[in-house]
């Protein structure tokens, strides 16, 4: 079994990182210019893209100089499903449930 | 006409569920502790429940499994604290990957009524923190307000 939501929420876990995030959602960024964003230091930019990328949420392009992070939108995908709206979940469910419930034997007997 | 869904928060930890159906309370009630059947409905939007295993009595336990893409699966467990055949189930829950602070306690009561049944479901979570964990509407709009929180952060310095 593969678990790939426990990165993803660990990764997304710190304050930092989703602001990064924030940036990067506005275009692609250096190290240099990201440290420049936030009142961190480069090493500490760099160790936070290197989670964000083992999380499979950013991405390096291989620009010989720069190297700019940028998001891998699609990455959000499954956390976002599973854990999106608990009420649709629940309402979808129900109206599944409510098929079912017509395919059981007896229902028509059984009412009233 | 059945009740529709209706899902409130009753308090800082809670979440009350109403649904009705029009089916008895022993199907309801069936159609929650049978495997077969749970795995007609037990699906998540776009996920479909590959997995139910239910051992149904007070101290045993269940499991049901959900596909996630890329072949990843999602599971939630938890054991029945109460059984009263057709009226009543509480169990405990808690998933694989902690959405929720810990476990969570579910107690369900099948109401019988005109229209068949009223399921009338109370979720306690283990902390306030939880219960928004559980509430977060997807990633689209927890960060959406985090964009906007710090978009402002960001703007001011």
């Amino acid at each position: 079994m593969k678990d790939a939501l426990t990165p993803l929420l660990a990764a997304l876990a710190d304050p930092t990182r989703r602001a990064i995030l924030v940036r990067l959602a506005r275009g692609e960024a250096t190290v240099n210019e990201l440290a420049e964003a936030f009142p961190i230091s480069q090493p500490a930019v760099s160790r936070h893209l290197r989670i964000l990328t083992d999380a499979g949420l950013v991405e390096r392009s291989v620009e010989a100089q720069r190297r700019p992070a940028r998001l891998v939108p699609a990455a959000f995908d499954p956390l976002d499903r599973f854990t999106g709206d608990l009420r649709r979940n629940f309402a979808d469910r129900y109206d599944r449930l409510d098929k079912a419930l017509a395919d059981m034997p007896d229902t028509a007997n059984e009412k009233g | 006409m059945p009740t529709p869904f209706k899902m409130t928060q009753t308090g800082p930890t809670t979440l009350h569920v109403t649904r009705g159906f029009a089916a008895p309370p022993a199907l309801v009630w069936r159609a929650h502790t049978d495997p077969r059947i749970v795995l007609e409905w037990f699906g998540m939007p776009g996920y479909p429940i590959i997995e139910a295993e239910i051992d149904l009595k007070v101290g045993g336990g269940y499991r049901y499994e959900w596909q996630l893409p890329e072949g990843d699966i999602m599971g939630v467990s938890g054991s029945y604290l109460e059984l009263e055949e057709p009226r009543k189930i509480v169990h405990t829950e808690r998933f694989d990957e902690d959405w929720t602070d810990g476990e969570t306690t579910v107690t369900i009561v099948f109401h019988a009524v005109e229209a068949g049944t009223r399921l009338e479901m109370d979720i306690a979570y283990r902390s306030e923190k939880g219960l928004k964990m559980a509430l977060e509407t997807g990633m689209d709009e927890g960060m959406d307000s985090t964009y906007t929180q710090l978009d402002a952060m960001l703007d001011k310095g």
